[in-house]
Protein backbone atom coordinates (compact mmCIF):
# COMPACT_ATOMS: atom_id res chain seq x y z
CA UNK A 1 0.00 0.00 0.00
CA UNK A 2 1.67 3.69 -0.94
CA UNK A 3 1.99 6.29 2.13
CA UNK A 4 -1.49 7.10 3.90
CA UNK A 5 -2.89 10.20 2.70
CA UNK A 6 -3.33 12.48 5.77
CA UNK A 7 -6.54 14.20 5.48
CA UNK A 8 -7.08 17.93 5.13
CA UNK A 9 -8.58 18.42 8.20
CA UNK A 10 -5.69 16.66 10.00
CA UNK A 11 -3.21 19.24 8.31
CA UNK A 12 -5.21 22.23 9.24
CA UNK A 13 -5.03 21.03 13.03
CA UNK A 14 -1.54 20.73 13.35
CA UNK A 15 -0.99 24.21 11.61
CA UNK A 16 -3.26 25.66 14.25
CA UNK A 17 -1.35 23.97 16.82
CA UNK A 18 1.77 25.26 14.82
CA UNK A 19 0.33 28.48 14.99
CA UNK A 20 -0.58 28.22 18.24
CA UNK A 21 2.78 27.39 19.50
CA UNK A 22 4.51 30.62 17.27
CA UNK A 23 2.24 32.87 18.76
CA UNK A 24 2.77 31.44 22.49
CA UNK A 25 -1.25 30.55 23.31
CA UNK A 26 0.22 29.45 26.57
CA UNK A 27 0.70 32.63 28.27
CA UNK A 28 -3.27 33.87 27.36
CA UNK A 29 -4.48 30.60 29.88
CA UNK A 30 -5.01 32.78 32.90
CA UNK A 31 -7.88 35.13 30.46
CA UNK A 32 -8.68 32.06 28.54
CA UNK A 33 -12.17 32.19 30.81
CA UNK A 34 -12.27 36.21 29.84
CA UNK A 35 -11.33 35.34 26.36
CA UNK A 36 -14.40 32.80 26.19
CA UNK A 37 -16.78 35.11 27.93
CA UNK A 38 -15.79 38.19 26.05
CA UNK A 39 -18.02 38.41 22.97
CA UNK A 40 -21.41 37.39 24.95
CA UNK A 41 -20.20 40.37 27.38
CA UNK A 42 -19.58 42.82 24.47
CA UNK A 43 -23.25 41.80 22.63
CA UNK A 44 -25.02 42.01 25.94
CA UNK A 45 -23.70 45.05 26.57
CA UNK A 46 -25.66 46.38 24.08
CA UNK A 47 -29.06 45.89 25.96
CA UNK A 48 -27.06 47.27 29.18
CA UNK A 49 -25.57 50.98 27.36
CA UNK A 50 -29.40 51.14 25.58
CA UNK A 51 -30.85 50.93 28.70
CA UNK A 52 -28.53 53.63 30.31
CA UNK A 53 -29.63 55.48 27.46
CA UNK A 54 -32.97 54.64 28.16
CA UNK A 55 -32.52 56.24 31.64
CA UNK A 56 -30.32 59.32 30.19
CA UNK A 57 -33.44 60.13 27.82
CA UNK A 58 -36.13 60.09 30.43
CA UNK A 59 -34.65 62.58 32.78
CA UNK A 60 -34.96 64.71 29.78
CA UNK A 61 -37.62 67.76 28.75
CA UNK A 62 -38.37 67.03 25.35
CA UNK A 63 -40.26 69.81 23.02
CA UNK A 64 -42.42 67.59 21.09
CA UNK A 65 -42.65 70.74 18.42
CA UNK A 66 -39.53 71.49 17.69
CA UNK A 67 -38.40 67.80 18.37
CA UNK A 68 -35.63 69.35 20.42
CA UNK A 69 -34.04 67.21 23.84
CA UNK A 70 -34.65 70.02 26.85
CA UNK A 71 -32.86 70.14 29.86
CA UNK A 72 -33.33 67.70 32.79
CA UNK A 73 -36.23 67.44 34.44
CA UNK A 74 -38.71 65.00 35.89
CA UNK A 75 -41.05 66.42 33.19
CA UNK A 76 -41.41 62.51 31.17
CA UNK A 77 -42.41 61.13 34.90
CA UNK A 78 -44.48 63.73 35.74
CA UNK A 79 -46.74 63.33 32.75
CA UNK A 80 -46.72 59.93 33.03
CA UNK A 81 -48.54 60.10 36.79
CA UNK A 82 -49.89 63.65 37.19
CA UNK A 83 -53.50 64.18 36.00
CA UNK A 84 -54.85 64.74 33.51
CA UNK A 85 -52.51 62.97 31.22
CA UNK A 86 -51.10 60.27 33.80
CA UNK A 87 -54.86 59.12 34.21
CA UNK A 88 -54.11 57.26 30.78
CA UNK A 89 -51.08 55.72 31.69
CA UNK A 90 -51.78 55.00 35.44
CA UNK A 91 -54.86 53.37 34.31
CA UNK A 92 -52.92 51.35 31.52
CA UNK A 93 -50.38 49.92 34.52
CA UNK A 94 -53.02 49.10 37.09
CA UNK A 95 -54.79 47.22 33.75
CA UNK A 96 -51.57 45.38 33.24
CA UNK A 97 -50.57 44.70 36.29
CA UNK A 98 -54.06 43.29 37.22
CA UNK A 99 -54.38 40.68 34.18
CA UNK A 100 -50.84 39.96 34.37
CA UNK A 101 -51.51 38.44 38.27
CA UNK A 102 -54.48 37.57 37.22
CA UNK A 103 -53.34 35.10 34.43
CA UNK A 104 -49.83 34.34 36.45
CA UNK A 105 -52.19 32.94 39.48
CA UNK A 106 -54.36 31.08 37.29
CA UNK A 107 -51.74 29.51 35.62
CA UNK A 108 -50.16 28.12 38.69
CA UNK A 109 -53.64 27.02 39.58
CA UNK A 110 -53.54 24.80 36.61
CA UNK A 111 -50.12 24.11 36.08
CA UNK A 112 -48.88 22.82 39.27
CA UNK A 113 -51.29 19.96 39.02
CA UNK A 114 -50.25 19.17 35.44
CA UNK A 115 -46.34 19.13 36.50
CA UNK A 116 -48.03 16.83 38.84
CA UNK A 117 -48.52 14.50 36.81
CA UNK A 118 -45.82 14.51 34.54
CA UNK A 119 -43.77 13.90 37.51
CA UNK A 120 -45.94 11.17 39.17
CA UNK A 121 -47.61 9.40 35.93
CA UNK A 122 -46.55 5.30 35.70
CA UNK A 123 -47.24 5.87 31.99
CA UNK A 124 -44.52 7.26 29.92
CA UNK A 125 -46.64 7.76 26.92
CA UNK A 126 -48.79 10.66 28.73
CA UNK A 127 -45.56 12.03 30.21
CA UNK A 128 -44.04 12.53 26.81
CA UNK A 129 -47.65 13.74 25.17
CA UNK A 130 -48.04 16.41 28.12
CA UNK A 131 -44.37 17.39 27.76
CA UNK A 132 -44.66 17.83 23.97
CA UNK A 133 -47.92 19.45 24.08
CA UNK A 134 -46.18 21.82 26.41
CA UNK A 135 -43.32 23.27 24.47
CA UNK A 136 -45.33 23.59 21.23
CA UNK A 137 -46.58 27.13 22.96
CA UNK A 138 -43.91 28.53 23.76
CA UNK A 139 -41.79 27.67 20.02
CA UNK A 140 -44.87 28.99 18.07
CA UNK A 141 -44.68 32.62 18.43
CA UNK A 142 -46.85 35.23 20.31
CA UNK A 143 -48.65 36.03 16.53
CA UNK A 144 -49.23 32.95 16.19
CA UNK A 145 -51.17 32.34 19.35
CA UNK A 146 -53.01 35.44 18.86
CA UNK A 147 -53.95 34.70 15.59
CA UNK A 148 -55.31 31.01 16.95
CA UNK A 149 -57.43 32.62 19.43
CA UNK A 150 -58.61 35.26 17.48
CA UNK A 151 -60.20 32.11 15.37
CA UNK A 152 -61.87 30.89 18.57
CA UNK A 153 -62.86 33.46 20.55
CA UNK A 154 -64.55 36.27 17.65
CA UNK A 155 -67.51 36.11 16.93
CA UNK A 156 -67.53 34.11 13.48
CA UNK A 157 -64.72 31.77 15.53
CA UNK A 158 -65.05 28.44 17.21
CA UNK A 159 -66.28 29.66 20.47
CA UNK A 160 -69.67 31.04 18.82
CA UNK A 161 -69.81 27.77 16.79
CA UNK A 162 -69.71 25.43 19.87
CA UNK A 163 -71.48 27.09 21.51
CA UNK A 164 -74.49 27.63 18.81
CA UNK A 165 -74.55 23.66 19.05
CA UNK A 166 -75.92 24.06 22.91
CA UNK A 167 -78.57 27.02 21.06
CA UNK A 168 -76.78 29.75 23.15
CA UNK A 169 -76.07 32.88 21.24
CA UNK A 170 -72.50 34.24 21.78
CA UNK A 171 -71.17 37.45 20.47
CA UNK A 172 -67.76 36.72 21.40
CA UNK A 173 -65.19 37.26 23.79
CA UNK A 174 -63.18 39.49 21.69
CA UNK A 175 -62.42 43.25 23.30
CA UNK A 176 -63.20 41.73 26.77
CA UNK A 177 -60.45 41.24 29.58
CA UNK A 178 -61.88 37.17 29.86
CA UNK A 179 -60.33 37.19 26.36
CA UNK A 180 -57.20 38.55 26.80
CA UNK A 181 -56.27 36.17 29.80
CA UNK A 182 -57.51 33.18 28.32
CA UNK A 183 -55.08 33.99 25.54
CA UNK A 184 -52.21 34.89 27.50
CA UNK A 185 -53.01 31.23 29.60
CA UNK A 186 -52.06 29.36 26.60
CA UNK A 187 -48.22 29.76 26.96
CA UNK A 188 -48.21 31.21 30.93
CA UNK A 189 -49.76 27.67 32.11
CA UNK A 190 -47.03 25.30 30.37
CA UNK A 191 -44.37 27.59 31.35
CA UNK A 192 -45.36 27.02 35.07
CA UNK A 193 -45.91 23.32 34.92
CA UNK A 194 -42.30 22.94 33.27
CA UNK A 195 -40.92 25.56 35.62
CA UNK A 196 -42.47 23.94 38.73
CA UNK A 197 -41.26 19.94 37.24
CA UNK A 198 -37.81 20.25 39.26
CA UNK A 199 -38.87 21.38 41.98
CA UNK A 200 -41.70 18.82 42.14
CA UNK A 201 -39.44 16.08 41.26
CA UNK A 202 -37.35 16.42 44.58
CA UNK A 203 -39.91 15.76 46.54
CA UNK A 204 -40.10 12.02 47.59
CA UNK A 205 -43.29 10.34 46.49
CA UNK A 206 -43.02 8.04 50.17
CA UNK A 207 -43.90 11.65 51.76
CA UNK A 208 -47.35 11.39 50.51
CA UNK A 209 -48.27 7.61 50.60
CA UNK A 210 -47.27 8.01 54.45
CA UNK A 211 -49.38 11.00 54.99
CA UNK A 212 -52.20 9.14 53.04
CA UNK A 213 -51.60 6.27 55.66
CA UNK A 214 -51.84 8.82 58.52
CA UNK A 215 -54.94 9.59 57.34
CA UNK A 216 -54.80 12.64 55.23
CA UNK A 217 -57.35 13.53 52.67
CA UNK A 218 -56.00 14.43 49.24
CA UNK A 219 -56.46 18.33 49.14
CA UNK A 220 -54.82 17.66 52.78
CA UNK A 221 -51.60 15.59 51.03
CA UNK A 222 -51.47 19.10 48.67
CA UNK A 223 -51.75 22.01 51.41
CA UNK A 224 -49.59 20.26 53.93
CA UNK A 225 -47.23 18.27 51.69
CA UNK A 226 -46.80 19.23 48.18
CA UNK A 227 -47.12 23.13 47.82
CA UNK A 228 -44.67 23.52 51.26
CA UNK A 229 -42.30 21.56 49.72
CA UNK A 230 -41.83 22.94 46.09
CA UNK A 231 -42.67 26.41 46.76
CA UNK A 232 -39.55 28.12 45.91
CA UNK A 233 -40.19 26.54 42.99
CA UNK A 234 -43.70 27.93 42.36
CA UNK A 235 -42.18 31.33 43.61
CA UNK A 236 -39.60 31.38 40.88
CA UNK A 237 -42.21 30.40 38.56
CA UNK A 238 -44.50 32.64 39.06
CA UNK A 239 -42.12 35.54 38.95
CA UNK A 240 -40.95 34.24 35.59
CA UNK A 241 -44.46 34.16 34.41
CA UNK A 242 -45.75 37.25 35.85
CA UNK A 243 -42.52 39.17 34.31
CA UNK A 244 -43.82 37.94 30.77
CA UNK A 245 -46.92 38.64 31.04
CA UNK A 246 -46.18 42.43 31.93
CA UNK A 247 -44.67 42.30 28.41
CA UNK A 248 -47.45 41.30 26.79
CA UNK A 249 -48.22 42.94 23.37
CA UNK A 250 -49.78 40.92 20.87
CA UNK A 251 -53.07 39.68 23.07
CA UNK A 252 -54.18 42.89 24.43
CA UNK A 253 -53.99 44.36 20.95
CA UNK A 254 -55.63 41.94 18.82
CA UNK A 255 -58.11 39.88 21.37
CA UNK A 256 -58.72 43.27 23.59
CA UNK A 257 -59.60 44.85 20.04
CA UNK A 258 -57.13 47.58 21.49
CA UNK A 259 -59.82 49.02 24.06
CA UNK A 260 -57.75 47.25 26.59
CA UNK A 261 -54.08 47.60 26.07
CA UNK A 262 -51.36 47.34 27.80
CA UNK A 263 -48.14 49.25 29.04
CA UNK A 264 -46.07 47.48 26.16
CA UNK A 265 -48.76 48.58 23.79
CA UNK A 266 -48.85 52.27 25.11
CA UNK A 267 -45.09 52.44 24.60
CA UNK A 268 -45.17 51.08 20.91
CA UNK A 269 -47.88 53.91 20.16
CA UNK A 270 -45.73 56.54 22.16
CA UNK A 271 -42.64 55.86 19.85
CA UNK A 272 -45.05 55.03 16.25
CA UNK A 273 -48.06 57.67 16.67
CA UNK A 274 -46.48 60.35 18.69
CA UNK A 275 -42.59 59.42 18.13
CA UNK A 276 -41.72 60.71 21.59
CA UNK A 277 -38.46 58.37 22.56
CA UNK A 278 -38.19 60.44 25.96
CA UNK A 279 -41.99 59.42 27.17
CA UNK A 280 -41.38 56.15 25.79
CA UNK A 281 -37.59 55.71 27.51
CA UNK A 282 -39.98 57.11 30.98
CA UNK A 283 -42.71 54.29 30.88
CA UNK A 284 -40.18 51.36 29.78
CA UNK A 285 -38.36 52.65 33.09
CA UNK A 286 -41.20 52.09 35.47
CA UNK A 287 -41.79 48.60 33.77
CA UNK A 288 -38.04 47.75 34.23
CA UNK A 289 -38.42 49.25 37.43
CA UNK A 290 -41.62 46.92 38.72
CA UNK A 291 -39.67 44.13 37.29
CA UNK A 292 -36.74 44.44 38.86
CA UNK A 293 -38.90 45.26 42.13
CA UNK A 294 -40.30 41.82 41.23
CA UNK A 295 -37.35 39.52 40.80
CA UNK A 296 -35.55 40.35 43.38
CA UNK A 297 -37.99 40.41 46.08
CA UNK A 298 -37.83 37.04 46.49
CA UNK A 299 -34.67 36.31 46.46
CA UNK A 300 -34.39 38.46 49.98
CA UNK A 301 -37.84 37.02 51.15
CA UNK A 302 -36.06 33.59 50.96
CA UNK A 303 -32.91 34.91 52.84
CA UNK A 304 -34.57 36.74 55.67
CA UNK A 305 -36.29 32.92 55.80
CA UNK A 306 -33.40 31.29 56.01
CA UNK A 307 -31.78 33.33 58.42
CA UNK A 308 -35.45 33.18 60.47
CA UNK A 309 -35.01 29.59 60.10
CA UNK A 310 -31.11 29.47 61.55
CA UNK A 311 -31.97 32.47 64.19
CA UNK A 312 -34.86 29.60 65.83
CA UNK A 313 -32.50 26.55 65.27
CA UNK A 314 -29.89 28.47 67.45
CA UNK A 315 -32.43 28.95 70.55
CA UNK B 1 -54.69 10.99 39.57
CA UNK B 2 -57.72 12.79 41.94
CA UNK B 3 -60.74 14.04 39.94
CA UNK B 4 -59.73 17.63 40.58
CA UNK B 5 -56.09 17.05 39.09
CA UNK B 6 -58.03 15.35 36.51
CA UNK B 7 -59.89 18.27 35.45
CA UNK B 8 -56.94 20.44 35.56
CA UNK B 9 -55.30 18.01 33.06
CA UNK B 10 -58.16 18.25 30.51
CA UNK B 11 -58.77 21.88 30.74
CA UNK B 12 -54.71 22.63 30.01
CA UNK B 13 -54.45 19.75 27.09
CA UNK B 14 -57.87 21.82 25.50
CA UNK B 15 -55.77 25.35 26.04
CA UNK B 16 -53.12 23.88 24.40
CA UNK B 17 -54.24 22.11 21.68
CA UNK B 18 -57.39 23.88 20.65
CA UNK B 19 -55.87 26.71 18.99
CA UNK B 20 -53.42 23.97 17.50
CA UNK B 21 -55.92 22.34 15.91
CA UNK B 22 -57.77 25.67 14.81
CA UNK B 23 -54.40 27.12 13.17
CA UNK B 24 -54.49 23.44 11.13
CA UNK B 25 -57.51 23.32 10.46
CA UNK B 26 -57.96 27.76 9.09
CA UNK B 27 -54.64 26.95 7.32
CA UNK B 28 -56.57 24.33 4.93
CA UNK B 29 -59.60 26.24 4.53
CA UNK B 30 -61.35 27.20 1.28
CA UNK B 31 -63.50 30.78 1.07
CA UNK B 32 -62.16 34.11 0.77
CA UNK B 33 -62.75 34.83 4.37
CA UNK B 34 -61.53 32.97 7.42
CA UNK B 35 -64.70 31.28 9.30
CA UNK B 36 -65.10 28.37 11.48
CA UNK B 37 -65.85 25.42 10.67
CA UNK B 38 -64.93 26.60 7.25
CA UNK B 39 -66.86 26.11 4.20
CA UNK B 40 -64.48 23.54 2.77
CA UNK B 41 -61.52 22.29 3.17
CA UNK B 42 -58.36 23.76 0.02
CA UNK B 43 -55.09 24.55 -0.05
CA UNK B 44 -55.86 27.80 -1.11
CA UNK B 45 -54.05 29.17 1.77
CA UNK B 46 -51.16 28.33 1.27
CA UNK B 47 -51.49 29.32 -2.51
CA UNK B 48 -52.39 32.84 -1.28
CA UNK B 49 -49.25 32.66 0.38
CA UNK B 50 -46.72 31.52 -2.72
CA UNK B 51 -49.09 34.30 -4.30
CA UNK B 52 -48.66 37.45 -2.26
CA UNK B 53 -45.10 38.89 -2.83
CA UNK B 54 -45.63 40.85 0.56
CA UNK B 55 -46.11 37.82 2.66
CA UNK B 56 -43.39 35.77 1.11
CA UNK B 57 -40.34 38.79 1.43
CA UNK B 58 -41.67 38.79 4.66
CA UNK B 59 -41.53 34.80 5.00
CA UNK B 60 -38.03 34.86 3.61
CA UNK B 61 -36.85 37.85 5.89
CA UNK B 62 -37.71 36.29 8.76
CA UNK B 63 -35.67 33.45 7.49
CA UNK B 64 -32.57 35.21 7.28
CA UNK B 65 -33.24 36.93 10.75
CA UNK B 66 -33.26 33.27 12.18
CA UNK B 67 -29.97 32.47 10.43
CA UNK B 68 -28.75 35.53 11.54
CA UNK B 69 -29.57 34.81 15.23
CA UNK B 70 -28.22 31.43 14.81
CA UNK B 71 -25.04 32.65 13.94
CA UNK B 72 -24.92 35.20 16.34
CA UNK B 73 -25.73 33.10 19.36
CA UNK B 74 -23.41 30.08 18.40
CA UNK B 75 -20.06 32.21 17.98
CA UNK B 76 -21.18 34.22 21.26
CA UNK B 77 -22.94 31.79 23.14
CA UNK B 78 -21.18 28.06 22.94
CA UNK B 79 -17.46 30.07 24.35
CA UNK B 80 -19.57 31.85 26.91
CA UNK B 81 -21.31 28.38 27.75
CA UNK B 82 -17.63 26.81 27.81
CA UNK B 83 -16.01 29.95 30.18
CA UNK B 84 -18.73 29.56 32.78
CA UNK B 85 -18.69 25.89 33.44
CA UNK B 86 -14.97 25.09 32.71
CA UNK B 87 -12.97 28.06 33.63
CA UNK B 88 -12.80 29.78 37.07
CA UNK B 89 -11.98 33.85 36.99
CA UNK B 90 -13.11 36.19 39.33
CA UNK B 91 -17.13 37.59 39.24
CA UNK B 92 -17.57 34.21 37.18
CA UNK B 93 -20.99 34.57 38.90
CA UNK B 94 -21.95 38.27 38.05
CA UNK B 95 -20.75 37.77 35.04
CA UNK B 96 -23.27 34.60 34.14
CA UNK B 97 -25.83 36.68 36.16
CA UNK B 98 -25.37 39.88 33.54
CA UNK B 99 -25.47 37.44 30.65
CA UNK B 100 -28.93 36.52 31.41
CA UNK B 101 -30.17 40.39 31.35
CA UNK B 102 -32.10 39.85 27.77
CA UNK B 103 -34.10 37.62 29.72
CA UNK B 104 -34.42 39.09 32.74
CA UNK B 105 -35.82 42.59 31.47
CA UNK B 106 -39.08 42.95 30.42
CA UNK B 107 -39.18 42.30 26.59
CA UNK B 108 -40.97 45.89 25.80
CA UNK B 109 -37.99 47.34 27.61
CA UNK B 110 -35.39 45.62 25.52
CA UNK B 111 -36.97 46.44 22.37
CA UNK B 112 -36.96 50.45 23.47
CA UNK B 113 -33.42 50.17 24.68
CA UNK B 114 -32.11 48.58 21.79
CA UNK B 115 -34.45 51.25 19.63
CA UNK B 116 -32.88 54.73 21.15
CA UNK B 117 -29.42 53.33 20.57
CA UNK B 118 -29.96 52.40 17.65
CA UNK B 119 -31.63 55.21 16.37
CA UNK B 120 -29.23 57.09 17.81
CA UNK B 121 -26.57 55.27 15.73
CA UNK B 122 -28.59 55.57 12.96
CA UNK B 123 -28.55 51.74 12.11
CA UNK B 124 -32.50 51.27 11.40
CA UNK B 125 -33.65 49.89 8.45
CA UNK B 126 -31.55 46.94 7.24
CA UNK B 127 -32.55 43.56 9.03
CA UNK B 128 -29.08 42.94 11.03
CA UNK B 129 -30.25 45.09 14.31
CA UNK B 130 -33.43 43.18 14.72
CA UNK B 131 -31.18 40.25 14.57
CA UNK B 132 -28.74 41.27 17.37
CA UNK B 133 -31.81 42.72 19.38
CA UNK B 134 -33.64 39.18 18.83
CA UNK B 135 -30.15 37.11 19.63
CA UNK B 136 -29.31 39.30 23.28
CA UNK B 137 -33.11 38.27 24.62
CA UNK B 138 -32.92 34.40 23.32
CA UNK B 139 -29.07 33.81 24.18
CA UNK B 140 -29.60 32.24 27.56
CA UNK B 141 -31.66 29.40 26.12
CA UNK B 142 -28.40 28.57 23.98
CA UNK B 143 -26.04 28.97 26.80
CA UNK B 144 -28.20 27.02 29.40
CA UNK B 145 -28.42 24.26 26.85
CA UNK B 146 -24.98 23.66 26.08
CA UNK B 147 -24.12 24.78 29.41
CA UNK B 148 -26.01 21.38 30.81
CA UNK B 149 -25.11 19.24 28.53
CA UNK B 150 -21.05 20.72 29.67
CA UNK B 151 -21.94 19.75 32.70
CA UNK B 152 -23.09 16.05 32.44
CA UNK B 153 -20.47 15.44 30.08
CA UNK B 154 -17.69 13.22 31.63
CA UNK B 155 -14.24 15.88 32.67
CA UNK B 156 -12.33 12.55 32.57
CA UNK B 157 -12.68 12.21 29.22
CA UNK B 158 -10.26 15.24 28.23
CA UNK B 159 -8.08 14.75 31.08
CA UNK B 160 -7.88 11.10 29.75
CA UNK B 161 -7.36 12.62 26.00
CA UNK B 162 -4.42 15.11 27.48
CA UNK B 163 -2.76 12.09 29.01
CA UNK B 164 -3.09 10.28 26.04
CA UNK B 165 -0.67 13.72 24.14
CA UNK B 166 -3.80 15.28 22.57
CA UNK B 167 -3.06 19.19 22.36
CA UNK B 168 -5.54 21.13 23.99
CA UNK B 169 -7.38 21.68 20.54
CA UNK B 170 -7.58 18.27 19.27
CA UNK B 171 -8.77 17.74 23.04
CA UNK B 172 -11.39 19.83 21.64
CA UNK B 173 -11.93 19.40 18.86
CA UNK B 174 -12.68 15.32 18.96
CA UNK B 175 -13.81 14.97 22.94
CA UNK B 176 -15.39 17.87 24.07
CA UNK B 177 -17.24 19.19 20.86
CA UNK B 178 -18.60 15.95 20.06
CA UNK B 179 -19.49 15.32 23.60
CA UNK B 180 -21.68 18.79 24.22
CA UNK B 181 -22.75 18.77 20.43
CA UNK B 182 -26.46 17.47 21.46
CA UNK B 183 -26.54 20.66 23.52
CA UNK B 184 -25.87 22.93 20.67
CA UNK B 185 -28.26 21.36 18.16
CA UNK B 186 -30.99 21.66 20.45
CA UNK B 187 -30.11 25.74 21.41
CA UNK B 188 -29.67 26.02 17.92
CA UNK B 189 -33.14 25.14 16.57
CA UNK B 190 -34.64 26.87 19.40
CA UNK B 191 -33.27 30.28 19.25
CA UNK B 192 -34.08 30.00 15.38
CA UNK B 193 -37.32 29.03 15.95
CA UNK B 194 -38.05 31.73 19.03
CA UNK B 195 -35.87 33.96 16.38
CA UNK B 196 -38.20 33.70 13.09
CA UNK B 197 -41.21 34.31 15.56
CA UNK B 198 -40.04 36.82 17.61
CA UNK B 199 -42.54 39.63 17.75
CA UNK B 200 -41.92 42.85 19.80
CA UNK B 201 -38.29 43.58 18.83
CA UNK B 202 -38.90 43.05 15.17
CA UNK B 203 -41.81 45.20 15.99
CA UNK B 204 -40.07 48.24 17.13
CA UNK B 205 -36.50 47.99 15.36
CA UNK B 206 -38.47 47.38 11.69
CA UNK B 207 -39.34 50.00 9.33
CA UNK B 208 -41.94 49.38 6.45
CA UNK B 209 -39.39 47.98 4.20
CA UNK B 210 -37.49 45.57 6.44
CA UNK B 211 -41.30 43.99 7.78
CA UNK B 212 -40.34 40.60 8.96
CA UNK B 213 -43.44 38.13 8.76
CA UNK B 214 -44.74 38.10 11.99
CA UNK B 215 -45.56 42.08 11.67
CA UNK B 216 -46.58 41.75 8.45
CA UNK B 217 -48.96 38.94 9.95
CA UNK B 218 -50.29 41.36 13.39
CA UNK B 219 -50.66 44.37 10.62
CA UNK B 220 -53.21 42.13 8.32
CA UNK B 221 -54.76 40.97 11.86
CA UNK B 222 -56.22 44.33 12.59
CA UNK B 223 -59.34 43.16 10.73
CA UNK B 224 -60.69 39.93 9.49
CA UNK B 225 -57.87 37.83 8.86
CA UNK B 226 -56.73 36.81 5.36
CA UNK B 227 -56.11 33.16 4.05
CA UNK B 228 -52.71 33.51 3.68
CA UNK B 229 -51.81 34.43 7.30
CA UNK B 230 -53.78 31.28 8.16
CA UNK B 231 -51.20 29.76 5.86
CA UNK B 232 -48.23 31.26 7.45
CA UNK B 233 -49.64 30.38 11.24
CA UNK B 234 -49.73 26.96 9.62
CA UNK B 235 -46.39 27.21 8.99
CA UNK B 236 -45.26 28.26 11.99
CA UNK B 237 -47.18 25.54 13.91
CA UNK B 238 -45.90 23.11 11.86
CA UNK B 239 -42.39 24.10 12.51
CA UNK B 240 -43.06 24.20 16.28
CA UNK B 241 -44.60 20.65 16.11
CA UNK B 242 -41.20 19.64 13.63
CA UNK B 243 -39.00 20.98 16.52
CA UNK B 244 -40.23 19.57 19.20
CA UNK B 245 -40.11 16.31 18.04
CA UNK B 246 -36.36 17.01 17.16
CA UNK B 247 -36.00 18.16 20.44
CA UNK B 248 -37.42 15.07 21.76
CA UNK B 249 -34.90 13.12 19.19
CA UNK B 250 -31.80 14.41 20.39
CA UNK B 251 -32.15 14.00 23.97
CA UNK B 252 -35.44 11.93 25.79
CA UNK B 253 -37.49 14.98 26.39
CA UNK B 254 -37.74 13.80 29.82
CA UNK B 255 -34.07 14.42 29.99
CA UNK B 256 -34.53 17.75 28.37
CA UNK B 257 -35.99 19.40 31.50
CA UNK B 258 -34.35 17.70 34.42
CA UNK B 259 -31.75 14.70 34.34
CA UNK B 260 -33.17 11.81 35.08
CA UNK B 261 -31.97 9.72 38.15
Amino acid sequence: MAERQIGFGWRLIDLAIALGARLRIGRLAPVQGYILIAPAFLLVSLLAVGIFYLGWLSIHAYDTFLLQQGPLSTEQFRRLVEPPSGDFYMQTLSRTLVISGLVTAGSLVLGFPVAYVIVRSRSRVLRVAILVLLLVPFLMGEIVRTFAWYMILSNRGALGWAAGLFGIEDGGLLGTPLGVFIGMMQVSVPLVALLVLPALRRIDPNLERAAATLGASPSRVWRHVLIPMAWPGIAAASVVVLLLNLAEYDMPAILGLGRLPFVANVIGDIYRLQQNLYLGSAFSLVLLAISTVLIVTPFVLIRLWLRMLQARRVT
Amino acid sequence: MGPVVRLALIVVILLVGVPLLIVIVASVSGGERLTFPPESLSLNPYRALIGDAAIREALWRSLVVGVQVVVLSLVTGVPAAIGLVRHQFPFRFTIGVYLILGVATPLIASAFAFLVLFTKAGVLGSLWPISVGITVVNLPFLMFSVASSLVSLDRRLEEAAATLGAESIQTFLFVTLPGIMPGILSGTIMVFVLGISEFVISLLLSTVSVQTLPIAMFASLRGPPPPEVAAAAGLYVIAALLVVLTLTSLKSTEQFFYRAD
